[in-house]
């Protein structure tokens, strides 16, 4: 009836891809969205020489929430194991919106955005060392 | 009745079930607001010509319209924009009337909305008073003997009538007694946001201190607020916004305050909001009794309808004395997604923690789904609902 509710997303929703926890994280964050109650925590190993060529090597997240929101965290954990730091610190709603193939309204937005907030976040606390 | 909403009587059969949330507007509200820009429009209370005479008159009229529908008199009726602001604004007047220290404290419950829980809260941590929170308890789905939290020490006691979360009610008359009984100086709080649209209400009869409400709730304009103030809190308390149309007097070295209610209603009010509520207040008012039988009705055929869903449960709503709001949970299906395939069937349902944030904690639930009734529901508004339900287990993929 709706593309919201696609195979694959129930797919991902069902079945979470990068679902658990990491030991000795270099990256922990934990973040909510407190209006629907979805809530995440992520978990990554960087890889790479310091700076501008660290990457992800190993991701991974627990948490619970909404269809899009585990979703968007699913899809997202696939799509960015391997890629660089800076690039992903670089991604934008746009970019969600493309990765999971659907039309959101503001609302559920931010139910898409907070795996990836999450992680830019944890990646800004990386960076400043904490 | 439900022809006098004509939100409710479009083409696109909306159905409603948010009333918790803000209630829609019959006719003669939408009328009285254009009629009021259209022929009545002035600021009241400040000029001699005849318009904003007039405009200052149906001011004066509306105030005793509301003062009547729950029974008090019009000097003891405030105006505010909404509950929240009128409960910020009895916590800071309060505060700066009388002393708080750190041998005081405050009692609230876990299942108030955040509009009846931060301003407590937040005048505790500016003076140091202690903020005492009364449990909800889960095995008797209710909450514990709020006197139980009460000292000589007690200076402020504020509590909802009625949860926006789970419809509960609290017998307030009772409640109130046994506050008194431990401590008959505490000052008392009483919101009834939730409540006045389903219960008549008689603050007399309670014998709190302050009553606060938002017209839009009961089928009013958004930006109304109503606070009942006991005539000696009117007389005594320090006002809380400052500007336009409070004063007696100003000069560079001290101000004195005009009086009640003006000393409390700083600013340009909502003229036309407060004159269209209480339209509203004389529309539900007609055929009161008769619309809370008819809501309690839906409530039970909501309750024995949602019931049969497998997987479904129903928070609360274990005893008779809840209103027509109920929370709910499925097991599988998130709250957010329940409601946005709620949506493309156009039922209207809310989805979320309803800014009961401690309540939702207790509850152990992130979020939960809430249907919430009025009278201009229909059982099959209820139909639709679990129509919507149903298509959310079979897209959802949940048995």
């Amino acid at each position: 009836m709706d593309d919201l509710y696609r195979e694959y997303l129930l797919d991902h929703y069902k079945n979470p891809k990068n679902f658990g926890e990491i030991k000795n994280p270099d990256i922990h964050k934990h973040d909510n969205n407190p209006l629907c109650g979805d809530d995440i925590e992520i978990f990554a190993k960087i890889d790479g020489k310091k700076g501008k060529e660290e990457k992800i090597s190993e991701i991974k997240f627990k948490g619970h929430g909404c269809v899009i929101c585990m979703a968007s965290a699913s899809i997202l954990m696939d799509e960015i194991e391997g890629k660089k730091l800076k690039d992903i610190q670089k991604m934008q709603t746009e970019d969600m919106l493309k990765l999971l193939g659907i039309e959101l309204t503001p609302a559920r937005i931010k139910c898409m955005m907070l795996p990836l907030k999450a992680l830019q976040k944890g990646m800004i606390d990386y960076e400043a060392g904490k | 009745m439900r022809i006098d909403f004509p939100i409710l009587n479009k083409k696109d059969g909306l159905i409603y079930l948010d009333n918790a949330a803000t209630t829609q507007k019959p006719q003669i509200v939408i009328d009285t607001i254009k009629d009021y820009y259209e022929n009545h429009n002035s600021n009241s209370g400040r000029s001699v010509y005849k318009l904003s005479e007039n405009a200052t008159r149906m001011l004066t009229d509306a105030r005793k319209i509301f003062a009547r529908f729950i029974n008090t008199e019009s000097q003891n009726v405030l105006f505010t924009k909404n509950a929240t602001e009128s409960i910020n604004l009895i916590a800071n007047s309060l505060e700066r009337t009388f002393l708080f220290d750190k041998e005081d404290n405050v009692v609230v419950t876990e299942i108030e909305h955040h509009s009846n829980f931060l301003p407590w809260q937040q005048l505790c941590k500016r003076t140091t008073a202690q903020f005492r929170v009364a449990k909800y308890n889960i095995k008797k789905q209710d909450v514990e003997e709020i006197s139980k939290y009460v000292d000589e020490n007690t200076k402020i006691v504020a509590f909802t009538a009625m949860s926006n979360v789970t419809g509960l009610l609290i017998d307030v008359k009772e409640q109130i007694l046994k506050i008194r009984k431990k401590n008959r100086n505490v000052i008392i709080l009483i919101d009834v946001t939730q409540y006045v649209a389903h219960n008549e209400l008689n603050v007399n009869d309670w014998g709190a201190d302050f009553v606060v409400f938002s017209a839009h709730k009961i089928y009013g304009t958004t930006g109304v607020g109503i606070i009942y103030a006991k005539t000696k809190f009117i007389e005594q308390m320090e006002p809380f916004l400052y500007g336009g149309g409070m004063i007696s007097s100003v000069s560079i070295g001290r101000s004195e305050w005009a009086e009640s209610p003006e000393k409390f209603e700083a600013g340009t009010i909502d003229n036309a909001g407060i004159i269209a509520s209480a339209e509203a207040i004389k529309y539900v008012q007609k055929n009161f009794r008769e619309y809370m039988v008819i809501e309690e009705k839906l409530k039970e055929y909501a309750l024995k309808r949602l019931k049969t869903i497998k997987g479904l449960e129903i928070i609360g709503h274990n005893k008779k004395n809840y209103g027509p709001v109920i929370s709910f949970k499925i097991n599988g299906i998130h709250p957010h997604d329940l409601a946005t395939i709620c949506d493309r069937h156009n039922v209207c349902i809310r989805s979320g923690h309803h800014c009961a944030q401690p309540f939702m904690k207790r509850l152990n639930v992130p979020a939960t789904s809430r249907a919430s009734i009025s009278f201009y529901n229909t059982t099959s508004d209820i139909d639709g609902l679990i129509d919507a339900i149903t298509d959310a287990k079979k897209i959802l993929r949940v048995k």
